[in-house]
């Protein structure tokens, strides 16, 4: 059993004051920082993110979707349900739909599920990722509890004619193509992407629980993806319009004990959004309209379609130098048309929003934001409040934040409207996060310290009532602690360049009640990523290492899943300029070089050692 | 003539020895308390518990005696045979008969689909089959000693519960609310009879009536209509129907000419021969019951499943209702087979 760590937020600041001091014996260099510039950019939310910064990620065309691209990141888990299977998040112990996903800055979580499968976006039809972990509801709406994950948060500033393709084949029947292209003629932008993969998935399965190994069969797997975009800017504007459709067609994995299972799922996303940006000298604003047709089809007959429309609006307005503020509001309307729930499900929620930042000085940033997440239930207040010190005591390369902020979620459609068993009393959930944050930087070196304390009641659990209908009650609330770090160093021994990225977390995620550990939350996590580049060559190797984790509410080991180890290498050679401008990128890969048997899901196999062979032109 | 006497007598001896039935298997496991855990489904996490003498509990008695091997995705059902303890794994697609002796495997059935209960005559099994949600249901006979499939039969959507009685096999079809006859034999059909809203279990009780538990079904709301029955099968027909005014749990228990079954954390008796329903207990520390068995003293022994958000316990009554011993076992106890000393 775990129990909280109620010392570990005070042990954190003491870390932090240590560290702030060591380092202060270091240098001595004042640290200057920027206010905002007058003249303001599309990093639109930067200036009120409270606790943790955004981190942007790299897409990398050898991966395959959204899921790939995340699996990098400590303090999050990703539940695969096999491979290039579903795929949910979740970050720092909490569960699935405590993530909230956000297209151009519109929730595109499934209204009936409240989650998102990520293994359903192929990444080539993205233009960015970033990520924010921590509970962040007051700026990003319902559900972002354990954090938010922003896929093309903001129009590109830099419009050109490029193009690029990529070809990936690997073990299993694994094979990707993704071609993209943008054609600039004036200021008018045409963007086209897309992407087609599929795996056949007929891996050799060693589980322990088995008395052979076998064959993993019905697994096969399809993507498909298309984006057309088009962008126009003159002078302070820009418009954006994106319609992107994604089809996944999968035989859902069985289960290493019912491998005859046969089940399909069809996953359709119809995507449509258009963007305006104002960019003005201390004014700027973002609206955006979106309509997403999702449906999914469970076996060629059992359909769930729905529709969600929304509307988004924020203007940020800097006020003098030292202030800046933002406002606007979100409106979402949700509808599902399914045998499965009760006729005309639908939820309207209404989110007016505001923000404050304040900097007194060059050093200090006070940011607050509220956001009012309505619903025909309620109307919430959900505050965030933060605090961030660059250089405190004089301390060089050193940044300190501190951030006190709620959550919220409200049930989704499947909660109040399933048949049988829905429950449209259901109240909200609700969450208070505590999180501080210290990093120290320098030259090349970073290092990154955060803590938090995430407080979750009425979670909604869906439980067997009296007539043994599952049904879901507002039941538990949950305790997630845990610390965070990071350690990145680049550095050049000769011709040859190294980066070491090393990060881990630790989290200590239970019932409040009872003490018992959640399901499926490693206490340990890390990823060591090591990249060498010399020449035109590129070597890396990502060592990833996850705990034991619990698959129920008791905490025995006898229903848990082990620890594993994984290794990842990949070699790659750059030739530039070999096709006018473009460079060609041949890379190859050995995925779970040890060849571990692993499980993310309890049941459901992943494979062992595995083989990928990368072509891109850049 | 002592010499003949004494071949005699050391040839009756013999002839006794050989006329007597074998002997069943006596195995560590015929002292205590067998459990049936369905598991969480999709997890393929069900298992076996074995409960001995002393109280000690032991969660993984299928994969100890099988090299670790897991039983599978949602175990439906157990029963025991002369020689077999018969393990029906649903959504595995499986059906075990193991040692009675060691739980060790003697032979598996994975061909089956979406299999249910098991009813067994000397030689024979047959093993109740949903096939699908959107097909017809069957029947598969099986030979008790091999595993070989003998026959199969069509049967009812949703075809659930077994009962060999006086050459017939009943299946009950609870997606269809039908019960189907079928000749012990040729698995030829008889008759097809309606019954309650969604019969489950069968039983017989000790003075030769059969009965069948329907569990009730749900209104246009998808609210419980609370029309539970039990109904009496004679002749091949509804004889008797006692309405529950309740829905009802799926499994039953009998003792001598009573019926017990249960709704949410309340059981209750049917008394057949005086056509009286007692509540026999209710336990509001319960999260749901899940199954019911009885023993010899009349002790009641009730499943908790916890919800499967962990594991489940057996809960031992007296046979006044009160709670006397709790075991924790594995995740959705929904079998008990309770050896003969306790």
């Amino acid at each position: 059993m775990i129990r909280p760590q109620k010392g570990l937020l005070y042990v954190l600041f003491l870390t932090s004051i240590c560290l702030c001091f060591a380092f202060a014996q270091e240098d001595t260099v004042r640290w200057e920082i920027n206010l905002p510039a007058a003249t303001v950019t599309s990093d639109w939310l930067n200036p009120f993110t409270t606790g943790n910064a955004i981190r942007g990620l790299q897409i990398e065309q050898s991966k395959t979707t959204l899921a790939d691209a995340l699996r990098e990141e400590s303090s999050l888990y990703l539940r695969d349900y096999g491979n290039q299977q579903l795929s949910s998040i979740s970050f720092r112990g909490t569960s699935a739909s405590h993530t909230q996903v956000l297209w151009h800055g519109l929730p595109v979580n499934s209204p009936a599920l409240g989650q998102s499968d990520l293994s359903t976006w192929p990444i080539g039809l993205l233009s960015s990722i970033a990520l924010h972990p921590g509970n962040s509801s007051s700026l990003y709406g319902s559900g972002a509890i354990g954090g938010a994950i922003l896929i093309n948060p903001s129009i590109s500033e830099h419009l050109t004619n490029d193009w690029s393709a990529s070809i990936k084949q690997g073990s299993f029947g694994l094979w990707n193509g993704a071609v993209s292209a943008e054609v600039l003629k004036n200021r008018l932008q045409v963007i086209t992407k897309f992407q087609a993969s599929a795996i056949q998935n007929d891996f050799e399965i060693r589980s322990p629980r088995l008395r052979k190994s076998i064959i993993q069969t019905n697994a096969q797997v399809g993507n498909l993806g298309f984006s057309q975009g088009l962008t126009w800017q003159r002078n302070h504007q820009a418009w954006h319009a994106q319609w992107m459709f994604t089809k996944n067609d999968r035989n859902v994995q069985p289960g290493i004990t019912s491998l005859n299972q046969r089940n399909k799922l069809t996953t359709l996303a119809n995507r449509s959004v258009v963007t305006q940006e104002i960019h003005k000298a201390k004014w700027q604003a973002k609206t955006s309209v979106g309509w997403m047709l999702d449906e999914t089809i469970y076996n060629d007959s059992l359909q769930t379609p729905s529709q969600v429309f929304s509307f988004v609006h924020r203007s940020n307005l800097l006020l003098q130098e030292q202030w800046m503020v933002q406002m606007g509001g979100l409106i979402q309307h949700a509808k599902i048309r399914s045998n499965q729930l009760v006729s005309g499900a639908n939820q309207l929620q209404w989110e007016p929003f505001a923000s404050l930042t304040w900097y007194p000085t060059s050093k200090i940033q006070l940011t607050t934001n509220s956001r009012w997440l309505g619903n025909k239930q309620a109307l919430r207040w959900v505050p965030a409040f933060s605090a961030s010190y660059k250089r405190p005591f004089n301390l060089p390369h050193v940044d300190i934040d501190i951030s006190l902020s709620s959550g919220y979620r409200y049930p989704t459609l499947n909660d109040q409207y399933w048949i049988p068993g829905g429950n449209p009393n259901l109240l909200s959930e609700k969450s208070r996060q505590f999180e501080s944050h210290v990093s120290w930087a320098k030259n090349e070196i970073l290092i990154g310290l955060t803590a938090f304390d995430i407080y979750t009641q009425d979670q909604i659990i869906w439980l067997p009532n009296d007539d043994n209908i599952w049904s879901p009650i507002n039941v538990r609330s949950t305790r997630n602690q845990g610390i965070e770090a990071k350690v990145r160093i680049a550095k050049h021994i000769g011709k040859i360049q190294h980066e070491s990225t090393l990060n881990g977390s630790w989290i200590a995620a239970s019932l409040q009640e009872e003490q018992t550990p959640l399901p499926y939350v490693p206490k340990i996590q890390g990823n060591w990523i090591h990249r060498i580049r010399w020449n035109h060559w590129n070597f890396r190797s990502h060592l990833n290492y996850t705990s034991l984790r619990f698959t129920t509410l008791d905490g025995l080991e006898a229903f848990s899943l082990p620890q594993f180890l994984l290794l990842n290498l990949t070699a790659g050679y750059e030739a530039a300029a070999i096709l006018k401008e473009k460079s060609f990128v041949i890379s190859t890969s050995i995925k779970n070089a040890t060849n571990t048997y692993y499980e993310l899901q309890s049941s459901l196999a992943m494979p062992g050692i595995n083989y990928e062979l990368h072509i891109t032109i850049k | 003539m002592i010499k003949i006497n004494g071949l005699a007598f050391l040839m009756l001896g013999l002839i006794i020895a050989c006329n007597r039935e074998d002997p069943e298997p006596v195995g560590e496991f015929d002292n205590g308390i067998l459990v049936l855990n369905e598991g969480a489904f999709l997890a393929g996490n069900a298992s076996v518990s074995f409960i001995d003498a002393e109280g000690e509990v032991s969660t993984s008695a299928f994969s100890d005696a099988n090299e670790g091997l897991a039983l599978g995705d949602v175990a439906q059902s157990m029963i025991e045979t002369d020689h077999h303890f018969i393990i029906i794994v649903n959504n595995s697609n499986h059906l075990f008969a193991l040692n009675k002796s060691d739980l060790s495997i003697d032979y598996a059935i994975e061909t089956l689909l979406l299999p249910r209960h098991v009813a067994t005559n000397k030689d024979t099994g047959f093993v109740t089959e949903w096939v699908s949600f959107t097909e017809e249901g069957r029947v598969t006979a099986f030979d008790l000693s091999s595993g070989e499939i003998l026959a199969q039969q069509v049967a009812g959507f949703g075809a659930e519960f077994p009962l060999l009685d006086d050459g017939k096999l009943y299946v009950t079809n609870s997606f269809e609310s039908t019960l189907t006859i079928l000749d012990q034999e040729t698995l030829s059909i008889l008759a097809e009879i309606q019954t309650g809203p969604s019969p489950t279990q069968l039983v017989k009780t000790d003075n030769g009536n059969l009965w069948v538990v329907c569990t009730g079904d749900f209104d246009e709301n998808f609210a419980p209509a609370n029309n539970g029955v039990i109904q009496q099968i004679s002749n091949d027909e509804i004889a008797i129907t006692v309405n529950l005014n309740i829905n009802v749990g799926a499994r039953i228990a009998t003792e001598r000419n009573s019926i017990f079954y249960f709704a949410g954390s309340s059981v209750y008796e049917f008394v057949t021969e005086e056509d009286q329903i007692n509540q026999v207990l209710s336990d509001d520390k319960v999260t749901g019951y899940y199954t019911i068995s009885i023993d010899e003293t009349g002790s009641i022994y009730m499943s908790d499943n916890k919800g499967f958000q962990g594991v489940g316990e057996i809960i031992k009554y007296t046979a006044g209702g009160l709670r006397d011993k709790v075991y924790s076992v594995g995740i959705g106890p929904n079998t008990i087979l309770i050896g003969e000393v306790r």
